[in-house]
């Protein structure tokens, strides 16, 4: 599979508007500039940056750790319901 | 069995089990994995829950039933029509009661064995430790993000697993946060959100059955810590999704910044949690953002004289539910579709109780309407105080 495929949940998932798409990045580049791109495609989610965890090929990561084509990237907004 | 070191030790002797027990328990005594030792384990555990809500129902029900022999509750609520939807712990006599009182009698009814200890009480900075003291683990089923972050920072000063879910429309998460063997909640989110940012079950809806998935997960965590045996969910959070029907892990890492149960913590006690989620600054500034209100008795004075006419702004499967006849332009259509109404004539703006409504009066204004309300309360005080005929959702 070419590019990085990210998966959105919950409120995340709701202001983009869809719970999976690829984006096409070829090289590796970090998380944090990865942000960018994905927030570019759906601005709503812009305002959530600060507030969400990120898994990378299922294991959580930080804005530093690095991610390339191929990879899978889970967008986790907290949740508070019960 | 044990996989682990079970949270209760050397409950031989401790506790014994009548001749009801060992017959009401006889699937659990029958596997090697519980057997005697470990219904003794389970009756001479204590389990505090945080909350008679979605989560907290099935979660003490459960509980009760497997044989835990004392059940803390924390809840100061009342039981709401709108609770019974998922809150099965409570029926529709219960309405109106206080849900600690409803939520001890069903546990009683499942298990006249079990203790009881309740707190109605809403938990607070000052009254968590001493509550959570005499617990062996801590199971949070909370709806907001200033007492989840009390429960995990009273769970790491304490010493003691925090049995982590929470809901959302039709997903849910669970954890176990232990930081004595793992990350904590806020390795995981260091800051929480402003409010307003992510939904409640009260703005956003929610599955009444997802929390029976989630409150039995986290029931199930806890008998595995209480008797030792298992993989429990340290370290790993579990995402679960009703509509693709599909579970999900992240494998989770201690933060070693962590403030509190990282290596240089920075904080040593309980702090205030709803200054820590930004709760009177967002009130503060809600109230500097004051929009122009009308009252349904107002609105109903006015609309028999004829002088203002009524705008509804919330979606389409909500009007289907209830309307009282307005006009519907839904809050997110409203910046390209307000040209359709008249600037210069007054005009009451309603949602379902005026959170939504006050935002597109804002917005109205600000493109040169000269009279506009918002109706307070929305259409469920019209329900309740105009007309009781149009239901209240």
């Amino acid at each position: 599979m070419n590019g990085i495929k990210i998966l959105l949940f919950g409120a995340a998932a709701d202001r983009a508007g869809t719970r999976e798409t690829v984006l096409p990045v070829e090289e590796e580049v970090a998380l944090g500039d990865l942000w960018p791109v994905l927030a570019g495609r759906y601005p709503k989610l812009a305002e959530m940056q600060h507030n969400l965890a990120f898994a990378v090929n299922g294991e959580y990561a930080r804005m530093e750790d690095r991610v390339s084509s191929g990879d899978e990237v889970a967008v986790l907004p907290p949740v508070s319901g019960g | 069995m044990e996989t682990r070191q079970p949270l209760i030790q050397n409950a031989n002797g401790a506790v014994e089990l009548s001749n009801e027990e060992i017959s009401r328990y006889s699937r659990h005594l029958i596997m090697p994995e519980v057997a005697l030792e470990g219904q003794k384990k389970l009756k001479q555990a204590r389990v505090l829950t945080i909350g008679a809500g979605g989560l907290g129902a099935p979660l003490a029900m459960y509980l009760a039933a497997a044989g835990v022999g004392t059940i803390g509750v924390v809840d100061f609520d009342v039981v709401d029509e709108s609770n019974l939807q998922r809150q099965i712990i409570h029926g529709t006599s219960d309405v109106g009661r206080p849900k600690l009182k409803s939520a001890r009698e069903t546990i009683q009814d499942i298990n006249p064995n079990v203790k009881v200890e309740g707190f109605e009480e809403q938990l607070t900075s000052e009254n968590a430790l001493d509550i959570f003291r005499d617990f062996d683990i801590i199971v949070d089923g909370t709806d907001n993000f200033p007492t989840r972050y009390l429960v995990n920072d009273a769970c790491v000063l304490l010493g003691k697993p925090n049995v982590y879910g929470s809901i959302f429309r039709f997903e849910g998460q669970a954890s176990v946060f232990y930081a004595e063997e793992g990350p904590c909640y806020r390795c995981l989110y260091p800051e929480p959100p402003p409010p307003g940012l992510v939904p409640s079950c009260a703005e956003g809806g929610v599955l009444g059955i997802l929390p029976g998935a989630i409150g039995t997960i986290q029931a199930t965590e806890t008998v595995k810590l209480i008797l030792g045996i298992g993989e429990p969910l340290i370290g790993r959070l579990l995402l679960y999704d009703a509509l693709s029907m599909r579970f999900r892990e992240m494998k989770l890492r201690k933060n070693p910044e962590c403030p509190i149960c990282g290596e240089n913590r920075t904080i040593h006690e309980l702090i205030d949690y709803e200054e820590f989620c930004g709760i009177p600054q967002a009130q503060a500034a809600e109230q500097e953002d004051e929009v122009p209100e009308i009252t349904v008795q107002e609105l109903r004075e006015k609309l028999n004289n004829g002088g203002i006419s009524v705008l509804d702004v919330r979606e389409p499967h909500e009007y289907e539910v209830a309307n009282i006849g307005a006009p519907l332009i839904p809050l997110g259509e409203l910046p390209e579709r307000y040209q359709e109404l008249d600037r210069d004539e007054p005009l009451a703006v309603h949602c379902k109780s005026g959170a939504r409504s006050a935002r597109a009066v804002k917005l109205l204004k600000d493109a040169g309407f000269k009279e506009v309300y918002n109706v307070k309360g929305g259409i469920n005080a019209w329900s309740e105080e105009i007309d009781p005929s149009v239901p209240k959702y």
